[in-house]
């Protein structure tokens, strides 16, 4: 393994980010911008594309991780249909905030990225489906893909090559399940976010069921630096098996949270204490979640650990999204698992049955013991549903909600347990109606009702 | 035409050959496992999403829906190994989680397959004590009601409304534990095939109010039979408690109506039982369906004797079954009446329709006109019902008998008149008309459940109806009454069962084609060749 230690890394992803007017099309080409794409467009065939970037083992950044050279392969040549490119700017896993950054101040790398796998897949057409919520980084990435049209980087003529390629942006409105690749192409499509069965592949049959290839806005940044300074320069940084400049969101008690961009398979600790500024306060470290919500936790004495897909998968986690959430020794975990349970019974979509009783009974079960009202044999119950939970529904929604809450009830089990003590459980049995609901017991939907009905007698 | 291609899979350690491309489900049904399901139906794009028909697929990872998995070629599957058994256990656990379990006060109760699986695959207690999510209890158009407790969010509904009937009313709204099925604001279930969401509902989410609380569905008897309110012939089954229809259901026939019945032939019974129904027996001084056969063949017997067999007129309708019309003609052959007194009324046409799934309601609103056209001949609707009226305006036409069962269509008024001024004037009655004179007489006719007989829809698909009901009060149907006349004329010694009168009236009409009665079986036969 080539270990680069952190004063040798260069960044790249973020290398102008705090500069003034690092989104503009003018600083972007003046610091050699665009000239990869047309590098790739001008001498290399399709294919040859597509094998440099399996060559450098790109993996995606969006969660599964998954080899972005393979995806695209999966594509087939020969058919009538348009093939589509969509990028992943959702980003709605907790704790993550990197796309955001390239989005907002350094967008013309994703437009770059976009075009060389559009060229790549034979794509004309690519469409940027972006959160909601992330108001300013559509207006930066709007105003590049503007500049880029005017400039011929965009439309009917790349760079002068004859390749044509349309790029439009998709407003989400505000779902986690559109993050999800197929719910966001249902989204994109027109109808409610559902995830769709697999198979059929996006690849094969996706965005109004022609070929389309789903991938994360860092992904395709990371593509533009593969064709900028070569494979061998990314496949030095770090892991072979999955390397390349990473951007993690440190989050939660530590001195100096952000998006920090170092060579995959940094020491976990070593982000936090030297990148993050370390435990805030002077406290202790207790939990790390290291790729955002849906990521098992790590207990304070595992957060030795390379952040990798490979090293965090020998440690029963995940890379994720690179959310990394740091908490305290004062964090109740019961509150915190509360928190994220309450987003996913929030969030699931509805469709498949274990997700969409399992995340909200899981959510009532772990509000029980947060108000006091547990009983001895509710965390064996949580971790039963959570395994019942897992790949047993379309998509992976299920996983994320049930992996922190076995890997929290299971690794802090005595946290729940001296709650559930403390409490004066059965006495307080929940009654819908009566007088003995627990504040937060009851979703805002139910307790809307609850209100209703006692009004009206 | 190229062969189906197969592919070689093993079940349960069995081997099975199956078409490449068919889903799991399909095949494991085919082969009589009890592959469970909620949100799966024959008539339906899969969707996946209750996640019921998880089997164990060995060398995948987890377990994986039947209904949306095609069969591949070498693969395994065992449908009741312990962690396919487990499975199954547990999404039933999930489904019951915040279902209200009130099966004593719902309509589904009986017929529900959250009752039927959690039987037979679930466990035998909820570990849910937490408060159960609350979902709006309203009326979605169209009688439809939805209990959104109950709701399983299957979206078999939702998948019915914009893929077979195209209106896409329904949709599911809410997230998570709160998503429930709602139609759009402002935009109620108003399509005209909608009370089958009510028949496809695996559970009591959307209930019909024309059925709410009529009957509990094991009480009832289910006849299966063919509805009359077009001539399309869809397949349906009557359900009936005390002799009365409570309700009528779609039954599959793929050469039919697939799936689906129209509201309009759904709802459409009240008539049979209504306040207008005709039951009164006025022939002579018959005293009721006893002593009628025996009067009327000697009423007609004397007419035809006094006047000629040309002066007896009669008008059938093309709501008689093939036997009721073949008995009639028997009779009239009987008296020797000409064929040219012979015609036929019909109900006068509606709106066609055709649907996104290919459903069609007729225009033609009468059930057995090619029957009529069969056993009467082509012109009975036409010409020949033309000359018999102006015939029954001159002084040669004595005798006039009309059958007058095409419900909500009453006689017209130049038939009425042509009866009421005939010297021996007899209608079979279905609802009651001020119109007809006292010296008429009357005999009830009988309706589309009370009958039983074969008819034709109008792709040539002889099918068979059964009774459901009786007629009240020990009135005879038509079909019996005209076998009594016909011993009363001599011409039989007795009443011939349905099978035996089907056979023998087949063997002499040459349009049946010599159909046997038990070719028909549940769904019928084609007598224009082709599909069969």
């Amino acid at each position: 393994m080539t270990e680069i230690k952190p004063e040798k890394f260069e960044k790249v992803l973020t290398k102008y980010v705090d500069q003034e007017g690092s989104a503009s099309l003018d600083f972007y080409r003046g610091h050699g911008g665009y000239e990869a794409a047309e590098r790739a467009l001008k001498k290399l065939k399709p294919d040859e594309v597509i094998e440099t970037v399996k060559n450098s083992n790109l993996r995606g950044r969006g969660g599964a991780g998954f080899p972005c050279g393979r995806k695209w392969s999966f594509v087939p040549k020969d058919t009538d249909k348009p093939k589509y490119l969509v990028v992943n700017a959702d980003e709605s896993e907790p704790g993550t905030f990197k796309d955001r950054v390239i989005m907002e101040r350094d967008p013309h790398q994703l437009i770059e990225g976009s075009l060389i796998s559009a060229y790549a897949l034979g794509s004309h057409i690519c469409y940027i489906y972006i959160r909601g919520e992330y108001y300013d980084a559509f207006l930066s990435m709007q105003k590049a893909i503007d500049e880029a049209y005017e400039a011929g980087i965009l439309g009917k003529n790349v760079l002068g090559t004859g390749f044509r390629l349309d790029m439009t942006m998709h407003r989400g409105a505000g779902a986690y399940i559109c993050g999800e690749e197929t719910g966001l192409l249902s989204s994109l499509e027109g109808k409610r976010g559902l995830p769709k069965i697999k198979p059929p592949f996006p690849a094969v049959e996706g965005l109004f069921r022609c070929p389309t290839v789903v991938n994360n806005v860092e992904t395709l940044a990371c593509v533009t630096h593969i064709f900028d300074r070569g494979v061998d320069w990314f496949k030095s940084i770090g892991p072979p098996e999955g390397p390349g400049p990473k951007l993690l969101c440190v989050s939660g008690h530590v001195e100096r949270p952000g998006t920090y961009e170092v060579p995959m398979g940094i020491n976990l600790l070593d982000l936090v204490n030297d990148h993050a500024g370390g435990i805030w306060k002077g406290n202790k470290l207790k939990a790390i979640i290291p790729g955002g919500s849906s990521a098992k936790i790590l207990a304070a004495e595992e957060c030795d650990v390379g952040m990798d897909y490979e090293s965090l998968a020998a440690k029963d986690t995940m890379l994720g999204s690179g959310g990394v959430i740091v908490m305290d020794n004062k964090t109740d975990m019961v509150e915190a698992l509360y928190n994220i349970l309450r987003f996913y019974a929030h969030e699931s979509c509805g469709q498949c049955t274990p997700c969409r009783e399992g995340t909200g009974w899981l959510q009532k079960i772990c509000g029980r013991i947060l108000h006091g009202d547990g009983r001895p044999e509710d965390p064996d119950m949580m971790l039963d549903l959570s395994k019942k939970m897992c790949g047993r529904t379309i998509c992976v929604l299920a996983d994320a909600a049930a992996f922190p809450c076995e890997s929290i009830v299971s690794k802090f089990r005595a946290e729940f347990d001296e709650k559930i003590a403390a409490g004066d459980g059965h006495e307080r049995t929940v009654h819908l109606g009566g007088p003995l609901v627990q504040p937060g017991a009851l979703s805002a939907h139910n307790q809307e009702r609850l209100d209703e009905l006692q009004g009206g007698y | 035409m190229t062969e189906k291609q197969t592919v070689n899979l093993t079940i349960n350690g069995e081997e099975v050959e199956a078409p490449a491309g068919e889903m799991l489900i399909k095949v494991c049904h085919d082969r009589g496992l009890d592959v469970p399901f909620f949100c799966y139906h024959p008539g339906l794009v899969p969707e996946g999403n209750c996640r019921m028909c998880l089997v164990e697929v060995v060398k995948a990872s987890k377990p994986m829906p039947a209904c949306t998995t095609p069969v591949t070629e070498g693969m395994e599957i065992e449908t009741h190994s312990e962690p396919a058994k487990a499975a199954r256990a547990d999404v039933l656990e999930f489904m019951l989680a915040n279902h209200p379990l009130d099966c004593p006060i719902c309509d589904k109760s009986g017929e529900c397959l959250l009752q039927d699986n959690s039987y037979a695959h679930g466990n035998d207690g909820s570990r849910m004590v937490d408060v159960k999510e609350l979902k709006p209890t309203k009326e979605l158009g169209n009688g439809v009601t939805l209990w959104g407790n109950r709701c399983i969010s299957c979206t078999r509904c939702v998948r019915f409304c914009s893929d077979i009937a195209g209106s896409g009313e329904l949709a599911m709204v809410n997230r998570g534990d709160r998503s429930v099925v709602d139609a759009f604001p402002g935009y109620p279930l108003q399509n005209p095939l909608s009370g089958n969401v009510v028949d496809i509902c695996p559970v009591g989410a959307l209930i019909s109010e024309d059925f709410l609380y009529q009957a509990r569905v094991w009480y009832e008897k289910k006849t299966d039979s063919v509805c009359h309110e077009c001539s399309r012939g869809c397949n349906v089954e009557i359900q009936t408690l005390h002799n009365e229809v409570k309700r009528i259901v779609a039954r599959h026939n793929d050469s039919v109506n697939d799936y689906w019945i129209c509201d309009h032939g759904r709802y459409t019974y009240d008539y049979i039982l209504g306040p207008e129904r005709s039951l009164e027996y006025r022939l002579g001084d018959s005293s009721g369906p006893a002593d009628a056969p025996a009067l009327l063949a000697q009423k007609l017997k004397s007419l035809v004797d006094e006047h000629g067999a040309d002066s007896l007129g009669v008008l059938a309708s093309a709501f008689m079954s093939n036997e009721t019309l073949y008995l009639l003609g028997s009779v009239l052959k009987e008296l020797e009446v000409p064929v040219e007194n012979i015609a036929a009324c019909a109900r006068a046409d509606g709106k066609e329709e055709t649907f996104k799934g290919g459903f069609k309601i007729s225009a033609d609103r009468n059930p057995n006109r090619r029957g009529v056209e069969a056993i009467l001949g082509p012109s009975a609707f036409s010409s020949r019902a033309e000359k018999l009226l102006g015939k029954s305006k001159g002084p040669g036409l004595r005798g006039l008998v009309l059958v007058s069962d095409l419900p909500g269509q009453p006689l017209p008024a130049e038939w009425i008149e042509a009866l009421n001024s005939a010297d021996f004037g007899l209608v079979f009655l279905l609802e009651n008309d001020s119109r007809i004179s006292e010296k008429v007489s009357l005999i009830p006719a009988t309706a589309f459940s009370e009958r039983d007989g074969s008819i034709i829809n109008e792709d040539g698909r002889i099918q068979l109806v059964q009774a459901a009901t009786q007629l009240p009060r020990g009135a005879l149907r038509l079909d019996d009454l005209l076998q009594d006349v016909l011993v009363e004329l001599g011409a039989r010694e007795g009443r011939i069962s349905q099978r035996g009168l089907f056979d023998e009236m087949a063997g002499i009409i040459p349009a049946l084609k010599g159909a046997r009665h038990a070719e028909l079986g549940k769904t019928g036969l084609s007598i224009d060749g082709g599909e069969e």
